[in-house]
């Protein structure tokens, strides 16, 4: 018995130890070898010509991922059941297909719509281009941005915009006064999260962009191809850094946003209670 | 199917129409650019030529699929990737299912650790990671080349098998795919009140019986949901594979990436392409086989009903694409094999897409999502009585809608299934034996299956009818009486004139109807012989309804006699009193 209630305690704690065992101590170790590294070529100078680059397109490809999931996301909850479960489906083709078989399979459509001379055909110089990793990237991040913004449109009710008309206001203006408040807080997490992700990307600057706009972590994959495995270590310590610093700020901004909006149900603090 | 009523549809009405143009056409371009690349991938796997992009509209083949399948490399690479997928994704979801189930009795600064350290493996850069693994799988390879005196003899055979790379590979993809699964659990979970784990610890069991028992019944689909999107997420992985493999030991996502630099031909479009087959398929089949919670009491076969049609185009397309495929000698037979499998899947899905609601609900069900995966944890969770698309569509569309016996069976026993506990009202036009001839099962599917005491059976026919069937078929009558009294149910007999003519005065489609628990109605329409088709209709009882089926029961029970059963094959029509009509009326849809 005692066995058992041994083996129900890890077994319990499974997502806490392989998060333990399989992600905090060997990152652990591994930074902690780094410390008397010295790399073939100084990486600071790496760092801070391709974090601009990587922190820039992450950031344009989140907003448009943004602006697309948070308007596909909307639409949806202001549509029948039916069509909201089209949307959703859309949504989820991509999730289906696989990240690298997508990103290779804008490789094969840009080249081929570039290869034909048809009104379409400006579009193929996308490929090689940053225009062409940003809209790349954000179709990546735009599901993912999608359901983040529907838990939040979920909680759009029609009571609110049945108060709205009460009062005398215009659906137009109940859409802009209601709808895109209680959406934005929802949408700049999305935002944030799908910029953190982006910053460590690689495969789709390498395939879309042909290597032209290096992010951090390819830069990581060239110090290693170069036979540079400190530097390409520390430059990958430095995008862990980097990352972490990121989430913990948006962290810190989301708390702050909750604490500054707390809900009206909550009891205000001056009311007294015995 | 009585929630599928639009939940938001209210919000569409606030909506101004500049806005929803304008919303629509944003939307419109968003989803041609994610759909684009999947459509063009199953293009360029079936009209790919050698060069990179271009599509050769006027031979679509597959020719490419032959390409791969016979390819020793890439059919190693997919098995490779298949094993990976398979161990992690198992793995991965019994660890979140014990914690998830352990964490009710756990304090709430345990589990917010635990989520913090889930957003970490989410937010993770997985190069960096993938950076510390390596160094993982050089300690591990130092171990097993330095293993001690007794065993070191296993050091050459370890060495050669690559422990060091499929270990640390495999620690590596559950440290990515637990956070997803996690997720899973957690969004599965808010549908579940731990009160029923509480419940069983105090009734005296165990943690491990609880879990078996309570948790696990409760949560299998998300278990199962689990497995195959940790599969999935394992399978696509191609930052760690990267890092620990070399050409030799490629996996799918691996050889996609690399190939498409090496070499000019689709193959990769083509894996590609297997995968979202596979995938898609996966889901599909899924969603056709597992049944709700509710439906436990159903046989495996039961469980297969859905599949008939799906799994018979399959057959056909496999063996017919065989025997073709098979006619052209230099290709080897395995090949064929395989494309025939996968032919006959694609034509088992496409039937099966065409009851194209039903999977739209399994697998886009999910709107109420708090990541990516919570949806996909709503379609598997929150699938109710959503496995016949056209008792959907009857009740969305508010009319009759036909079917054959054999299904018509299905739905009754489905609503049975969904309203397993409460009362059920209904009325039958039929004399015993026609009723037995309609409803062949009806013993084992509704009567067996369920509690019936309580239930209250209108049959529309008089004494006279009855008396002149149990002549012809006393076997029938004798059976019809005894399993409804031996069960609790209540029968009353109203003549089908007084029944028709009430029901035509309250205006009711059909005077053959069902209410399960008060809430739901079926009427049915049935044919005059067993072979034509059954109409069918779906109502919420509610509002007007109510106040319809309230009254039409009312006055059949002021028609009513009660059928009482004797001794032996004695049968009895027994007038009812003012009481008697009281208690009853005050017990329908009270």
């Amino acid at each position: 018995m005692r066995l058992f209630r041994r083996l129900g305690v890890i077994g319990g704690s499974g997502p806490l130890l392989v998060t333990l065992l399989f992600y905090v101590v060997p990152i652990a170790t591994w930074a902690w070898s780094l410390r008397h590294e010295r790399p073939g070529q100084p990486v600071l100078p790496t760092y801070q010509s391709q974090i601009g680059d990587s922190a820039q397109i992450s950031m344009s490809s989140a907003a448009l991922a943004a602006f697309g999931g948070a308007t596909v996301a909307c639409l949806a909850r202001f549509s029948s059941q039916r069509t909201s479960n089209v949307l959703t489906f859309a949504m989820m083709v991509p999730l289906l297909t696989g990240f690298v078989a997508r990103n290779y399979s804008w490789v094969g459509l840009l080249t081929a719509i570039g290869s034909h001379r048809t009104p379409l055909s400006p579009l193929g110089e996308l490929l090689d281009s940053r225009a062409g990793i940003v809209t790349v990237m954000a179709v990546v991040f735009v599901p993912f941005v999608y359901f983040i913004v529907s838990e939040a449109a979920s909680h759009l009710s029609p009571p609110l915009y049945e108060a709205s008309r009460t009062l005398g206001a215009t659906d137009a203006r109940a859409f802009f006064v209601i709808t895109l408040p209680l959406l934005l807080p929802a949408t700049l997490l999305a935002f944030a999260l799908s910029t953190i992700l982006g910053l460590g990307y690689f495969v789709t600057p390498h395939l879309i962009g042909g290597g032209n706009f290096p992010f951090v972590a390819n830069g990581v994959l060239s110090r290693l191809d170069l036979g540079d495995a400190q530097g390409a270590a520390l430059l990958g310590l430095y995008l862990l850094a980097t990352v972490f610093i990121l989430a913990g700020l948006v962290a810190i901004v989301r708390a702050w946003w909750l604490r500054r909006h707390e809900p009206l149900t909550k009891t205000p603090h001056y009311v007294r209670t015995k | 199917m009585y929630e599928l009523s639009s939940t938001n549809a209210p919000l569409q009405l606030f909506l101004p129409r500049p806005v929803r143009v304008l919303l629509w056409a944003i939307t419109v371009g968003v989803i041609a650019l994610v759909a684009i690349p999947s459509i063009y991938l199953l293009l360029w796997s079936l009209m790919g030529t050698e060069v990179v992009g271009r599509l050769d509209l006027h031979r679509a083949s597959f020719r490419w699929f032959g390409a791969v399948l016979s390819s020793p490399d890439w059919l190693a690479a997919m098995s490779r990737s298949v094993l990976l997928g398979a161990f992690a994704s198992v793995a991965g979801a019994l660890l979140n299912g014990a914690y998830n189930y352990s964490k009710h009795f756990t304090s709430l600064g345990y589990r917010r650790t635990t989520n913090l350290a889930m957003t970490v493996l989410l937010l993770n850069p997985l190069i960096c990671y993938a950076l510390s693994m390596s160094n993982v799988r050089a300690v591990i390879r130092n171990v097993i080349l330095n293993l001690p005196a007794g065993i070191s003899n296993l050091a050459p055979f370890l060495d050669t098998m690559r422990v060091d790379v499929w270990f640390t590979l495999l620690m590596g993809h559950l440290a990515i795919i637990t956070p997803l699964q996690f997720l899973l659990f957690e969004a599965a979970d808010r549908g579940m009140p731990p009160s029923m784990l509480w419940a069983a610890r105090t009734l005296g069991a165990g943690h491990v019986r609880s879990f078996r028992a309570v948790y696990v019944p409760c949560m299998r689909g998300t278990f199962i949901a689990s497995v195959i999107v940790g599969f999935f997420a394992s399978f696509d992985e191609i930052v760690l594979a990267l890092f620990m493999l070399d050409d030799g030991m490629a996996t799918i996502p691996l050889k996609v990436y690399r190939s498409i630099s090496q070499v000019v031909q689709p193959h990769a479009a083509v894996t590609s392409a297997i995968v979202m087959v596979a995938a898609g398929t996966t889901w599909f089949l899924y969603s056709r086989t597992r049944p709700s919670p509710r439906f436990d009491v159903h046989s495996l076969r039961e469980r297969l009903e859905g599949l008939p049609r799906e799994v018979l185009a399959f057959a056909l397309t496999t063996v017919t694409i065989f025997m073709l495929v098979g006619g052209h000698g230099d290709i080897p037979l395995v090949f064929h094999g395989m494309v025939a499998v996968l032919s006959g899947l694609a034509a088992g899905t496409i039937v099966g897409l065409l009851r194209l609601h039903n999977i739209l609900k399994l697998l886009l069900i999910s709107v109420n999502v708090e990541t990516v995966f919570r949806g996909l944890a709503r379609a598997f969770v929150l699938e109710g009585v959503t496995h016949d698309v056209r008792l959907i569509k009857a009740v969305e569309a508010g009319g009759f809608t036909e079917m054959t016996q054999d299904r018509m069976q299905r739905l009754a026993r489905t609503a049975f299934g969904e309203f397993p506990h409460g009362r059920y009202v209904g009325t039958d036009r039929h004399v015993p034996s026609r009723f037995q001839e309609l409803y062949p099962n009806y013993l084992h599917d509704q009567m067996l299956s369920r509690s019936k005491r309580g239930d209250i059976r209108f049959v529309l026919y008089g004494a006279r009818e009855f008396e002149d069937d149990r002549a012809a078929h006393p076997a029938a009558a004798r059976s019809f009486v005894s399993m409804h009294t031996a069960a609790g149910v209540t029968l009353l007999s109203v003549p089908w004139s007084a029944a028709i003519e009430i029901s035509k005065k309250l205006e009711l489609e059909t005077p053959d109807l069902g209410v399960f628990e008060g809430r739901a109605a079926v009427f049915f329409d049935p044919p005059t012989t067993g072979r034509e088709k059954w109409r069918v209709m779906l109502d919420n009882v509610e509002g007007h309804r109510l106040t319809q089926l309230r009254n039409y029961f009312y006055e059949l029970v002021d028609h009513a006699q009660e059928i009482v059963r004797g001794g032996e094959d004695a049968t009895f029509f027994r007038d009812l009193d003012d009481d008697d009509r009281h208690k009853l009326k005050s017990y329908i849809l009270a």
